[in-house]
């Protein structure tokens, strides 16, 4: 298959690229070196603005890249405290900021002009540009990052839930450093990825998650890459919403792209060090609704050996002890007190903690700047346990080789090892905790094994071994089936930047993120579900990296009116991973070694893909007031055939800034903008899925199986389209600014899979089909509540809402299931016309009018037979957020309300806790039954109903609960709840240490904070637990499956800059 | 210098337009697979493996793609209730009272379809132009679908496993009348041939190595069971079939019965599922093998801490409150204590004998023996299966003038109304025809256990009266006696919508129901 003499002579480039680039680069950074100085001087002087020449009170000097600074007086006069080289910020609200190096003077008057047309505002875009906003022809949005570090999550993701208009979050109960989902604008792939590209410092990074349950059964999500990133690090945030904000990143970005600078040092500034403390607490918020009347045991009577609650009231009755059935050991009383054990589930979980370290140093001259941070993070989770321990290394130096060479270097090496990551579902430690017998003691529990005769550890629980008692004692599970998870991380890149003339110039750059991942998983013998006598083990290494490599040429000139911005440029992207996995059966007991594994099967996966592409883009201005954007981007996917591998979209976009060309001048209107954008994305596929694979094992000789999935040698490209609509306004002298996307977006000739007669042989297919459509709105509102003297308050308010459609399957398909067929209550079904995110259910037989159909005899509901009644859709009807940031003197504070308006969530723990008599719900009716409100039918022979009379038999709560909830529950009607939830999610109060305070001592700065997040709900519909807590971060949405409890964290966070 | 390195650089990127996808092809081979191209002799042995083990149990564990959950939802939750040879003990399993899961039954059927059936097909593709191994895959194709279309009726046959959009089910005559002539032509070749062993299997082979004779055994052995299937729907076929089978000779002793060797990858289910899924004895087998006073009984099942053996009434309700006694589960200590070294039943000499005995009542040419001397053998044969050796015990139990015994739990048979054990007959051989059909068709259960599909095949077919009927009913349809037929999946609905409609409209009444008699089951 080799090619002509041009095509072998590209794939050279293409290789040098991804060989000697990244090395050349790295080389060379080692002939950057900086300078620092310090000198320190009181600078004063008086604030002025511009137009009136009038003082200005309230204005903020800062010294840039730090906390450090003060306001202006009454007067507006302002003294500070700075040394040569650093560099004098001025800002306030509805004026254009001002920074002013400080030289050798001393006094320093400076006039603010007021800031009509917002030229400061600029807004990382692809491939790093940085770009004013109000050239910007689709929807941007830059977050705020200062409260990232401050109310810290582990993972960053979770720290934008909130902030951003269209992106939607959840999360998973694995634990101390789990992965999230975060979505911009709904779901737009049927089957495959529906999370956004992550960018960092323009290479885009893997944020793949290797696995997560697609059923309500629940499992392990493994950690996704955004996860391990530090906080620290992030100088800013801006979030490409659509597919036009995208198009130039291509294949992946058609989820919307969210692009993260990381910190470097400034030329001119003098070395900054700055050291951190944060530590946040943690702690378990308990939502359950436990009944505390009826301890263990089964139709009303005391059964040691039962996971249920069905027993007797409990009166403080003595009962046997519940050990002596199964425990040779057991030393204490053959009695307790049968009484209510309200918090014997909450005593399982610990307080938690979160505690980041960071030392940080900036410093640079005009040629080489540097920035250089450590962080380590130790973490405790709230079950005993799970544990954390990462450090992020982090170096960053950008210097000028030559009056035309710039080169920016970084290098970030992560290490985290996570302890016994949780599992959400059946099995889980959640599931062990919530079903816990409410006559339990913690005290009973917690003694989770004894040593036997022959003196092996053996599980402390009745009936170990049964897989129809999933239900595990928590404290055995927490010490005797344990997981580490290790991942040694390298994110690096380099790039290259020369420029010819003032307008023409090329980069080129190689970026790398490269993983090792590991997982060792011990289980102790006599451990349940896992059926042998001995214990298991199993490793599984795994290596994963994503090189990208490119180049940009680049032409910027102005020509009279017009300014033009022309680009093209070339990426090649190679993504492979690959993991090996060992596991099985020991021979010596509770030896955890691979050499002891009695019978072995070793598995390997593989994936490998290469992504070549050619972009274009151009921009061209008209007195920098009307802004033309177009892009086009051809990709060759390795994944897809010969014949469509190679694929072309483009975008194009105006704006123009109205109140510029009309030459407004109004008190209300300061600025108006209006944007219009279409873009198409085109996307392929994973490898290997185009020819039919054979598996050979060579157990036994050899083994031979046919894959069960029929792959499909025809694919074609995916395609997303999208028009988008904008208008960007400010008013009262920028003292408001509305920010309104209208988008449509349709994705196209989706590849999914979709379920086959099985008895074709095969149990999917891969397919090209499927059109989805997403229609939504954005509102981002922000305003300058107050700014009286030293008092500042700022609110931004985001809004969104989508509705996303199937508006086709595929020919002859109206329908397709996204379940496995192994869901205990509940299925996604995706059909023709409905929405994305629809939940079905088992639910109760009902007459034409809605009322329940009963059994006559048994006093029972009758029950729909499959899971054919739709229960709602995952997604909000709206998303909102508040950000308020108010500061007084060197006071601070900030606070987030965060709000998830509609959408439902099916509860699977709610269904087990009714089923085992737990929940508050199975109290009714437990002595003297009741009466199901619903009637009893009289049927002709043709089961047509003919008569039906109010249902008059009593069942009791045990026979009822039983058969309605429970593991399989025949009807999920009862545990289908309102996502609706609002809560503050952030708080953060700041203060900082005077300068006078500070005098000539080392510090320059010392700042304090007391920070909380998740600090209660204002309003939670689904009561008994966070509805934002699902089973996975797949596809599969809108089901909770014993999640841990959400946490309730609070914690103090200390700075200080020398 | 300068305009030279734009040159340069305006050069690289013009080639650059040239996309590099070359190695394209190689990079998008999964390294981990074959491909179907490769199906040669040298993967016969293999496929076979693979089609032997996923077409018995309708599972394995080790191997990736299954889990022997597979076996506990197919075979214990469906055929083990329906023949009562075992009750579950979690009181949730709704399918021990009749009731219909969609889920369970779903994972059998997409596991025979999905692995089995493509591994048969690979089988066949690999073994292209070997005679004798082709011949072999077609008696285990039709061990295979038999059990398939006897539990569900017509079931796709004739275009299974060979991909497409609709797959055409297939009528249980027609595979019926496909089994016979893939038999018939199978014996022709192997009693043909001049080789003993068929090499490309021969150690992939787990149930005979490759055998040839014991394979054409197997084969027949089967046409009998089919034939016998056909009594009462067709019985001139039967009687022709089975006397045919008979004469091209059937298994004989149980050297010759067919098990499967089981190793560490590929387990015995049975012996997992039955203990840890908590299954128990049943009523019907504590009321059975005690009355006879059978020595199998602490061979299968374990006594409880009290020293009794005791049974589960199958059916019990969603709450169930016996506890005066612990309930019996398998002999985990002996016979099924190790799923490694267990190995799993296909098809015993002791029914072939006890097909000829039912033969030979029926008045057909079975060879030399009388009913009584082929029921008696059928019983030596299993007691020695089990490991009873000792003939004057043997002689005692085929002696023996006691029936079946009341269980532990009779009491709730008495509240239904039910007051003697169903199982009057000793195992002496009796006087009357009806009498010797009741004891062969008892015995053939014991005879069967644990392979429960045949039995239930056998239960429907004979509607020998032996079995208690379950306590509590959640198909009305079906109600508290033996369940007639599984029903179609959700997904062969939503994606074989025409064919399995097509199907369901030859099922008598015209309804995919538990209660609808297949197509053999006239009574």
């Amino acid at each position: 298959m080799e090619g002509t003499n041009d095509s072998t002579l590209t794939c050279g480039f293409f290789k040098f690229m991804k060989r000697s680039l990244f090395q050349l680069l790295f080389g060379l950074s080692l002939l950057a070196g900086y300078t620092a100085s310090a000198q320190e001087t009181t600078i004063s002087g008086t604030v002025l603005e511009k137009e009136s020449g009038m003082a200005l009170p309230g204005v903020s000097i800062q010294i840039k890249g730090t906390n450090i600074g003060t306001t202006t007086n009454a007067d507006g006069k302002y003294s500070v405290k700075a040394s040569k080289g650093d560099v004098l910020v001025f800002t306030f609200i509805g004026y254009a900021p001002q920074e002013i190096s400080v030289a050798d003077q001393t006094s320093l008057d400076v006039s603010l002009a007021s800031d009509i047309s917002e030229l400061s505002e600029v807004v990382v875009t692809a491939f790093g540009i940085e770009r004013e906003k109000k050239a910007i022809t689709y929807s941007a949005q830059k977050i705020s990052t200062d409260e990232f570090s401050e109310a810290r999550s582990l993972n960053v993701a979770n720290s934008l839930s909130g902030k951003v208009a269209g992106l939607s979050f959840s999360t998973t109960g694995n634990g101390v450093g789990s992965s999230s989902r975060i979505t911009l604008r709904g779901n737009r792939s049927l089957t495959g990825n529906n999370q956004p590209l992550f960018i960092i410092d323009g290479v885009p990074m893997d944020n793949n998650v290797a696995s997560t349950p697609a059923t309500d059964i629940g499992g392990t999500t493994s950690f996704n890459g955004i996860s391990s990133i530090n906080p620290d690090d992030i100088a800013s945030i801006s979030v490409l919403k659509g597919p036009s904000a995208a198009a130039l990143y291509g294949t992946r970005a058609s989820n919307g792209v969210i692009i993260i600078s990381t910190k470097k040092g400034s030329a001119g500034q003098k070395t900054n060090i700055s050291v951190s403390s944060n530590l946040m607490f943690s702690n378990a918020y308990n939502l359950l609704n436990l009944q505390n009347k009826y301890g263990q045991g089964n139709a009303g009577v005391y059964d040691p050996t039962t996971r249920n609650s069905w027993g007797p009231a409990m009166t403080g009755q003595d009962v046997a002890a519940w050990q002596l059935s199964f425990n040779p050991n057991y030393a204490g009383p053959a009695t307790y007190k049968f009484s209510p054990q309200p918090n014997n589930g909450m005593k399982f979980f610990r307080t938690g903690y979160n505690w980041a370290k960071t030392i940080s140093a900036s410093m640079g001259n005009q040629n080489a700047q540097g920035y250089f941070s450590y962080t380590n993070t130790t973490s405790n989770g709230i079950v005993p346990g799970n544990d954390l321990n990462r450090h992020n290394l982090n170096l960053r130096i950008t210097s000028d080789l030559s009056p035309k060479l710039k080169l920016d270097v970084k290098t970030n090496y992560i290490y985290q090892k996570i302890e016994n990551a949780l599992n959400t579902g059946e099995g889980s430690i959640g599931e062990g905790v919530y079903t816990m017998p409410r006559s339990m003691p913690y005290s009973q529990y917690k003694q989770y094994q004894y040593i036997d005769a022959a003196g092996q550890i053996q599980y402390n629980w009745p009936d170990p071994n049964s897989v129809h008692g999933v239900m595990e004692n928590p404290a055995w599970l927490a010490h005797r089936s344990l997981r580490t998870d290790e991942q040694s991380r390298f994110i690096g890149f380099a790039s290259l930047k020369y420029n010819f003339t003032d307008a023409l110039s090329l980069q080129v750059r190689s970026g790398l993120d490269q993983s090792a991942i590991s997982t060792d998983i011990s289980r102790y013998a006599s451990t349940s579900v896992i059926a042998n006598d001995f214990g298991s083990f199993s490793q599984s290494r795994g290596t994963t990296r994503e090189l990208n490599s490119d180049f940009l040429l680049s032409y910027n000139k102005k020509f009279g009116d017009f300014s033009v911005n022309v680009s093209a440029g070339g990426n090649s992207l190679m993504q492979t991973r690959s993991t090996l996995n060992v596991g099985g059966p020991l021979s010596k007991r509770n030896f955890f070694a691979i050499s002891n594994i009695s019978s072995y099967s070793p598995t390997s996966d593989f994936y490998d893909k290469r992504i070549n592409s050619l972009y274009g883009f151009a921009q061209v201005g008209y007195k920098d007031v009307l802004f033309l954007d177009v892009t086009a981007r051809n990709d060759w996917s390795s994944a897809l055939p010969a014949n469509n591998r190679s694929y072309f979209y483009p975008s194009v976009g105006l704006s123009g800034v109205l109140t510029d060309m009309f030459n407004v001048e109004s008190r209300v209107l300061t600025y108006l903008k209006v944007r219009g954008s279409h873009a198409s994305v085109g996307n392929d596929t994973d490898p290997y899925r185009l020819s039919q694979q054979l598996l050979y094992y060579g157990i036994d000789g050899g083994v031979v199986q046919s894959s069960t999935v029929l792959n499909n040698p025809n694919l074609k490209p995916e395609i997303s389209s999208s028009n988008e609509l904008g208008v960007e306004s400010r008013l009262f002298k920028n003292r408001i600014g509305l920010d309104l996307t209208l988008y449509d977006t349709k994705t196209n000739n989706q590849i999914f899979t979709i379920n086959v007669p099985e008895s074709s042989g095969y149990a999917t297919q891969v397919v090209n089909g499927g059109s989805i459509q997403n229609k939504g709105i954005e509102v981002v509102l922000n305003a300058g509540v107050v700014q009286s003297g030293s008092f500042k308050w700022d609110v931004t308010f985001n809004y969104s809402s989508y509705k996303t459609k199937v508006l086709s399957i595929m020919k002859d398909r109206k329908e397709l299931s996204v379940t496995t067929g192994y869901e205990r209550l509940a299925q996604t079904l995706i059909k023709q016309g409905g929405g994305y995110g629809d939940l079905y259910i088992r639910g109760f037989n009902r007459t034409d009018d809605g009322k329940i159909l009963v059994n006559g005899t048994t006093g029972l509901p009758e029950f729909t037979s499959g899971f054919d009644i739709k229960a709602g859709n995952f997604n909000p009807s709206w998303l909102g957020g508040m950000q308020n940031r108010l500061s007084y003197k060197n006071f601070t504070l900030s606070f987030l309300i965060d709000a998830r308006v509609g959408g439902k969530v099916i509860s699977y723990t709610q269904s087990k806790l009714a089923g085992v008599g737990a929940s508050t719900t199975t109290l009714k009716g437990r002595t003297d039954g009741f009466v199901v409100d619903g009637v009893v039918a009289t049927r002709d022979s043709e089961g047509n109903i003919t008569s039906t009379t109010k249902n008059t038999t009593s069942i009791k709560a045990e026979d009822y609960w039983t058969q309605v909830a429970s593991r399989d529950p025949k009807s999920a009607e009862n545990f289908v709840f309102s996502a609706t939830n609002i809560r503050l999610r952030e708080l953060v109060l700041g203060y900082s240490l005077p300068k006078k305070v500070l005098g000539k001592g080392p510090f320059t700065g010392v700042n304090f904070s007391i920070v909380g997040r998740n600090l209660f709900f204002i309003m939670n519909k689904a009561k008994y637990f966070d509805p934002e807590q699902g089973v996975g971060v797949g596809n599969l949405q809108g089901i909770e499956s014993f999640n841990i409890p959400t946490t309730r964290d609070i914690g103090f966070n200390v700075k200080v800059n020398f | 210098m300068k305009k030279n390195k734009i040159k340069y650089i305006t050069l690289a990127i013009l080639i650059l337009s040239v996309s590099c996808t070359g190695d394209f092809d190689k990079i998008n081979t999964n390294p981990n697979t074959l491909t179907t191209d490769q199906l040669n002799a040298t993967m016969a042995g293999p496929s076979f493996a693979n089609a032997l083990y996923k077409g018995i149990s309708n599972a394995s564990w080790a191997i990736p793609g299954d889990d022997y959950g597979t076996y506990g939802l197919i075979t214990m939750l469906h055929s083990m209730l329906f023949s009562h040879y075992m009750s579950a003990g979690d009181p949730g399993y709704q399918t021990e009272r009749n009731g219909i899961n969609d889920g369970w039954r779903s994972r059998g059927w997409t596991r025979f379809y999905t692995l089995a059936v493509p591994s048969l097909r690979n089988a066949y593709t690999a073994s292209e132009g070997n005679a004798e191994a082709l011949a072999v895959l077609d008696i285990w194709k039709v061990y295979m679908f038999h059990r398939f279309t006897d539990s569900w009726g017509p079931v796709p046959y004739s275009k299974a496993g060979v991909g497409g959009a609709s797959i055409a089910y297939d009528s249980q005559e027609s595979m019926y009348a496909d089994f016979f002539k893939l038999l018939d032509a199978a014996n022709t070749t192997l009693d043909a041939s001049s080789e003993s062993t068929i090499a490309i299997f021969k150690s992939y082979d787990k149930v005979y190595d490759g055998n040839i004779e014991k394979w054409r055994r197997f084969g027949n052995s089967l046409r009998l069971r089919l034939a016998l299937r056909l009594s009462d729907v067709d019985a001139s076929t039967a009687k022709t079939q089975a006397e045919a089978a008979v004469t091209a000779g059937v298994i004989e002793s149980n050297t010759g019965s067919a098990y499967f060797a089981t190793s560490s990858n590929e387990y015995n289910d049975f012996v997992d599922v039955a203990k840890y899924w908590g299954f128990y004895m049943t009523a019907d087998m504590e009321s059975i093998l005690k009355g006879y006073n059978d020595p199998r009984l602490a061979i299968w099942f374990e006594a409880n801490s009290n020293g009794h053996f005791v049974g589960q009434p199958n059916g019990g309700p969603t709450v169930r409150d016996w506890s005066t006694d612990t309930l019996s589960m398998t002999n985990q200590t002996t016979t099924f204590a190790d799923n490694v070294k267990k190995p799993i039943e296909i098809m015993m000499a002791s029914e072939t004998s006890f097909n000829l005995a039912e033969g030979a009542l029926n008045g057909w040419s079975m060879g030399s023996g009388t009913a009584q001397s082929y029921y008696e053998k059928g019983i030596s044969l299993s007691l020695q299966q089990w490991g009873v050796t000792n003939s004057s015990a043997i002689n005692t139990y085929i002696a023996g003038t006691s029936t079946a015994a009341d269980p532990t739990f009779a009491s709730y048979y008495a509240a239904e109304g039910i007051n003697t054990p169903p199982v009057d007959v000793p195992v002496l051989w009796a006087g009357t025809v009806a009498e010797q059909r009741k004891q062969i068709a008892v015995q053939k259960y014991l005879g069967l256990f644990p392979e429960s599909w045949e039995a239930w095949s056998d239960l429907r077919r004979t509607d020998a009266d032996i079995l208690y009927p379950l306590l509590a009913t959640e198909n009305t349809a079906v109600g508290k006696g033996v369940m007639k037929r599984l029903t179609y999946l959700p997904n062969e609905y939503s994606t074989n919508t025409d064919a399995v409609n097509t199907a369901v409209g030859t099922i008598p009444g015209g309804l995919d129901v538990g209660n609808a008699n297949v197509w053999w089951d006239v009574n």
